[in-house]
């Protein structure tokens, strides 16, 4: 080390500047494509354009439009009830088996996590697609139906509409909540439960007060995982929501293509970005308000 | 021994005391949950081998959508765009994500290290729709227009956190006393780096490469907003096909699709298990 002088000796001692050259192309990459990208949206939101003539002058006209028109509003509005839905559908349907995973299965762990993860790798676009054709009007559950007997015509409301959304995305998202929630719930010291169980607390009761404060982590990371990326969710609603059941990624998603106001559409995705985080932010107020009243 | 534990099976019987972490039906929701994840996807497989024209009408067993979906040239063509992009984002992501981790975990302090940790995770906290139109919106601005180039460039930052997590948590279980005891051998940085702190990562990198490329795979609104018309991802063409109608052609490449996915996904877990096995040792 004594005969590395000059630049070579600098980067050897300095591990600020060493750090930071090697991470140098990563991070110009990421400021490149993510931070100027997302700063040119929050700028081009400011912008106007009418007809087929864009302005670069700071304006609120897109903000002012998205608050006036009522459907702007009532979209984004609908869309969080979706995903807070969905998020509410994952959890309950997610949170009992991964419980079961983690505390009832005890041989070949590894194939019931490959069995819960299969449907996540599979292509988003195939799980949407199979629910069209299970909802659809000569699809399995209609035909079924009619097999059996209970009804004679098709059914015509399963698809097309909001719920056919919520039943969809949460298909699609639960294998996504399983797997953090089965994490904090296999970190659970079962000898803990035990001792509840000694001291004479019932199973539910030792729930409520082990297991679930202990397996908050998971449920909180589960449920932020489905809900930040479903409320902008562009396919689902395309393919099976039909005209009730459109979500604002389709409206952002429009006006960048047919609808042609880039500006506007910059708007919308800002707004949307804004309320994703303001819920975000409530939940966790809220669940740490619990924590302490429980406390 | 074993009569005492009778005695207990029998004092559980009676008072009816489930043991630790059994509820009634539990087993029964499990196993409701994976009739609603399972049914769809055999639905898909099953119509996939039907001879008729129309999905849902049944004719018989056939496989003649396969060959229809194989000899289809645009399926073809889109195919192979989904996979040059996949296999060049998943390369670049995966090797800048190692340099990343190995940076963030064993350079030491310096400052930004939260704020370089907070960028390269920045992907996963956006909604994809939004990364989709900004960087639509950036590459019109600077009017960069290489066609397959920028799905390839658009892939290789989002796919960034995804090959990342794993060679973190990798680099994170290592113990960091082999390295050391190479360098107590005289081995040089490199040379330590060479042989002993790269195949002790090599699991992470592979499980890391394998998520990336997935993701890359299934990407379809960023492909859609920043592709142009020769750029069609096999994502983007399936998307077409199925509003332009239900057609077997979709089912079979779906299948197609799902097999590819269940050979990954089986090789990521043993792949993952097999380094969480060497780390306890």
């Amino acid at each position: 080390m004594t005969s590395s002088g000059g630049l070579r000796g600098y980067f050897v001692r300095s591990e600020n500047a060493r750090g930071f050259s090697l991470l140098a192309p990563t991070l110009i990459l990421l400021v490149l494509m993510m931070v100027i990208p997302i700063i040119m949206l929050v700028a081009r939101s400011f912008w106007t354009q009418s007809g087929m003539i864009e302005t670069a002058d700071f304006s609120l006209v897109n903000y002012q439009m998205f608050f006036e028109k009522k459907i702007y509003l009532y979209v984004l509005g609908k869309s969080l009830l979706i995903s807070g839905s969905v998020t509410f559908a994952t959890l309950i349907l997610a949170y009992p088996a991964a419980y079961f995973v983690a505390f009832r299965v005890k041989k070949n762990k590894l194939i019931w996590l490959i069995l819960i993860t299969v449907p996540f790798w599979t292509s988003y676009l195939l799980r949407v697609f199979a629910w069209k054709l299970m909802l659809g009007y000569n699809g399995v559950v209609n035909s079924g139906l009619i097999g059996i007997g209970i009804i004679d015509e098709p059914l015509g409301f399963l698809l097309h509409n909001v719920n056919a959304v919520v039943l969809t995305l949460a298909h699609a998202w639960a294998a996504f909540a399983i797997l953090p929630i089965y994490v904090s719930l296999e970190k659970i010291d079962k000898s803990l439960l035990e001792a509840a169980a000694d001291l004479g607390e019932g199973p539910i009761r030792s729930f409520l007060r082990v297991t679930l404060p202990l397996s908050m982590p998971g449920v909180i990371a589960a449920s932020l995982l489905v809900f930040i990326p479903t409320v902008g969710d562009y396919v689902t609603p395309k393919l099976v929501g039909g005209s009730s059941g459109i979500m604002i990624g389709n409206l952002v998603t429009n006006m960048f293509g047919r609808g042609n106001n880039w500006p506007m559409g910059s708007a919308i995705a800002v707004m949307m970005m804004i309320s994703i985080t303001l819920v975000v932010c409530i939940y966790l107020w809220l669940i740490s308000q619990v924590k302490k009243r429980s406390n | 021994m074993s009569d005492h534990m009778n005695e207990t099976k029998n004092i559980m019987k009676k008072k009816k005391i489930l043991p630790v972490g059994h509820f009634r039906g539990l087993g029964a929701w499990t196993f409701a949950f994976f009739i609603y994840l399972y049914v769809p996807i055999v639905v898909l497989v099953f119509y996939s081998f039907n001879s008729n024209r129309m999905v849902m009408n049944w004719e018989g067993f056939g496989i003649s959508w396969y060959l229809k979906a194989f000899s289809n040239n645009n399926i073809q063509q889109a195919v192979l765009n989904s996979l040059i992009v996949a296999t060049v984002a998943t390369a670049c992501a995966t090797a800048i994500a190692t340099i990343g981790a190995l940076v963030l975990a064993r350079g030491g302090s310096f400052k930004g290290k939260t704020l370089s940790l907070g960028l390269i995770t920045l992907p996963l906290m956006v909604p994809e729709i939004v990364t989709a139109v900004a960087v639509l919106i950036f590459f019109s601005s600077i009017g960069m227009n290489l066609g397959l180039g920028n799905v390839i460039i658009a892939h290789i930052t989002f796919c960034i956190p995804f090959a990342f997590m794993p060679i973190r948590a990798r680099l994170e279980g290592m113990d960091t006393t082999l390295e050391q005891a190479a360098r107590d051998l005289y081995a040089t940085e490199w040379e330590t780096f060479r042989f002993v702190t790269v195949p002790l990562l090599m699991p992470g990198i592979v499980a890391g490469a394998m998520l990336a490329f997935v993701i890359s795979l299934d990407d379809f609104i960023i492909t859609l907003m920043v592709g142009g018309a020769g750029s069609t991802t096999l994502p983007v063409y399936i998307y077409s096909m199925i509003r332009r109608g239900l057609t077997p052609e979709v089912n079979a490449i779906s299948t197609v699709l799902l097999f590819f996915s269940i050979a990954i996904v089986t090789a990521y877990w043993i792949v993952s298990k097999k380094s969480q096995t060497k780390t306890v040792h």
